[in-house]
């Protein structure tokens, strides 16, 4: 088998195959012996069908079931002979198999650009130290007291104020009569000043005392969402019956028996404080990364393959999918189509690319290995945040070697950026100094 | 056209195969009324080929019992058709 690989770029090479008609006829023979074996034709004993005849019923199939095995083997020799690393598929157009010529054809494949060695040494990052906002903590707990509210009545003769909450039974009418899409309703406990309440209700109903009747008319726009009621004007008589206000709990160990989780207040900011002082140290991370790729980017260029970059897309649009069944909506709900998300992260997902593309190069590079306890320590972090057994976890893995390798991949990249950000030169800044220049990307253009 | 009338069909079985592989003859279904003749006219008009010798038999339907049906397929004749030597027909050759 002769082959010829043609570069096209540095990620796009077309190899040229010919076989030739000693290997195609060889194959032809056994296909058919095979064949012969096992095809049943009207009169004909099984077994006893000559070559020929076989030959005009069954060509077409057996051509079309040896003409892929003697491409697929010559390409994986190829592959094997000539180590391309190839990502995505190979596209091809093959002719068709005549058993008496040499067969030629052609498969255009991507492969991994070669990267130059990456100078990890003199990058400048750099880290802000962001530090947990008392405030921040404060409001969460106000955030808690407000989701355990109560209602309480008013019991003292007063307007209605905004934020309050009051009691109300109402009836609408279309030109004085009866409405059937407004039903009577009575004791509606609603918020003043929120939705769905009309704004028109707010209006009246500010500066109410109860008991009081009073009558509102609402014009529904054209576009109101309600078949019912759009472009109507509905008069609504209402009968505003009470005042309420809401209660919050008071802030101290009480309030958090309820959570269950935890006894005290103490524990619940603990909790809090706990939980933000992660979200900064991955947004800190995240803000360095990005400075490195940023500033690596600038040092080398190369040329990503289409398949990578669709892979990366596919990924993207697949994430989002989830996450807006899990809503139970879908992209064309919100307007969104697998269109308009190729065209929307297409730079993303080439970033994304590029990025993986660095650290392979660099985990290469630095001969970068998981070690087992490594490895354990990831699944034991994962067993945690998917409150599972270590164990389970690790039989997951062990049950499918394709994941294991993808989950040791990303553990490496993990490992690789920790390295990149050992080997820079970390400058310790303030948040406010910075706040100006706010995008990593941006800062490192200024230096560069 | 006459000759469409009397051939009907070619038989394809081992036997028939080997027929013409050895002997140059083919094999075919043919109008039950069709005399030897008639048959060798035909041949040689229909695929344009010179006819030595048309030998005929008469073929007896099966009978095919499903059952407590019995049933029984068409007779019909069987013509094989010795061609002269260096003559092909190419119908058959694609069957």
């Amino acid at each position: 088998m002769q082959v010829k690989i043609e570069d096209q770029s540095s990620i796009k090479k077309v190899l040229s195959f010919e076989i030739p008609k000693e290997t195609i006829s060889k194959e032809l023979n056994k296909a058919y012996a095979e064949l012969k074996k096992k095809a049943d034709i009207k009169g004909f004993r099984k077994g006893k069908i000559p070559r020929k005849v076989l030959e005009n019923r069954f060509s077409a199939e057996v051509h079309a079931e040896v003409a892929p095995r003697l491409i697929q083997e010559a390409f994986a020799e190829a592959v094997e002979n000539h180590k391309l690393d190839i990502v995505g598929g190979p596209q091809l157009e093959p002719p068709e198999l005549k058993p008496d010529a040499d067969y030629a054809f052609d498969i255009t494949v991507e492969v991994k650009p070669e990267l130059d060695d990456i100078d990890l040494q003199g990058l400048e990052i750099k880290k802000r130290l962001y530090e947990v906002a008392e405030g921040e903590i404060e409001s969460q707990i106000y955030m808690l007291q407000k989701s355990m509210a109560t209602k309480r009545k008013v019991e003292e003769e007063r307007p209605v104020k905004e934020n309050d909450f009051v009691l109300i039974d109402y009836e609408g009418f279309l030109n004085g009569e009866a409405f059937e899409h407004t039903p009577k309703v009575e004791n509606y406990v609603t918020a003043i000043n929120k939705e769905p309440l009309p704004k028109e209700f707010s209006e009246k109903l500010i500066g109410a005392i109860p008991v009081q009747d009073l009558e509102i008319e609402v014009v529904y726009d054209d576009d109101y969402h309600d078949e019912n009621l759009k472009g109507k004007t509905i008069q609504y008589k209402v009968r505003l019956k009470e005042v309420q206000e809401e209660v919050l709990p008071e802030a101290n160990d009480d309030l958090v028996k309820d959570l269950e989780q935890f006894e005290t207040l103490e524990d619940v900011k603990a909790s809090i404080r706990d939980n933000l002082e992660k979200g900064i140290a991955q947004r800190v991370k995240h803000e360095m990364s990005e400075q490195i790729f940023s500033q690596i980017l600038e040092k080398i260029d190369f040329q990503v393959p289409q398949a990578l970059v669709q892979g990366e897309l596919n990924g993207i649009i697949a994430e989002t999918e989830q996450a807006y069944a899990q809503n139970n909506t879908s992209l064309e709900d919100v307007g969104l189509s697998r269109e308009i998300m190729q065209e929307k992260y297409k730079n993303v997902a080439e970033k994304q690319a590029r990025r993986h593309l660095i650290l392979d190069k660099i985990i290469a590079q630095e001969k970068m290995e998981l070690s087992d306890e490594e490895l354990d320590a990831g699944f034991e972090e994962m067993a945690q945040a998917m409150s599972a057994t270590k164990d389970a976890i690790k039989n997951f893995f062990n049950m499918d070697p394709r994941q294991l390798q993808y989950y040791k991949h990303t553990q490496l990249e993990k490992k690789a950026i920790d390295l990149i950000i050992e080997k820079s030169n970390v400058i310790e800044v303030t948040p406010d100094a910075l706040q100006g220049a706010d995008l990593p990307s941006e800062e490192a253009g200024v230096q560069a | 056209m006459i000759e469409y009338d009397i051939l009907r069909g070619p038989v394809v079985t081992e036997k028939s195969t080997l027929q013409r592989e050895l002997f140059n003859q083919v094999t075919l279904k043919v109008a039950k009324d069709a005399n030897r003749v008639e048959i060798k006219n035909a041949v040689e008009k229909a695929f344009n080929a010179q006819v030595k010798q048309v030998r005929t038999v008469q073929v007896k339907g099966k009978i095919k019992q499903r059952g407590r049906i019995i049933g029984k397929k068409k007779d019909w004749k069987k013509a094989v058709v010795t061609l002269m030597p260096g003559q092909r027909i190419d119908f058959f050759e694609g069957v």
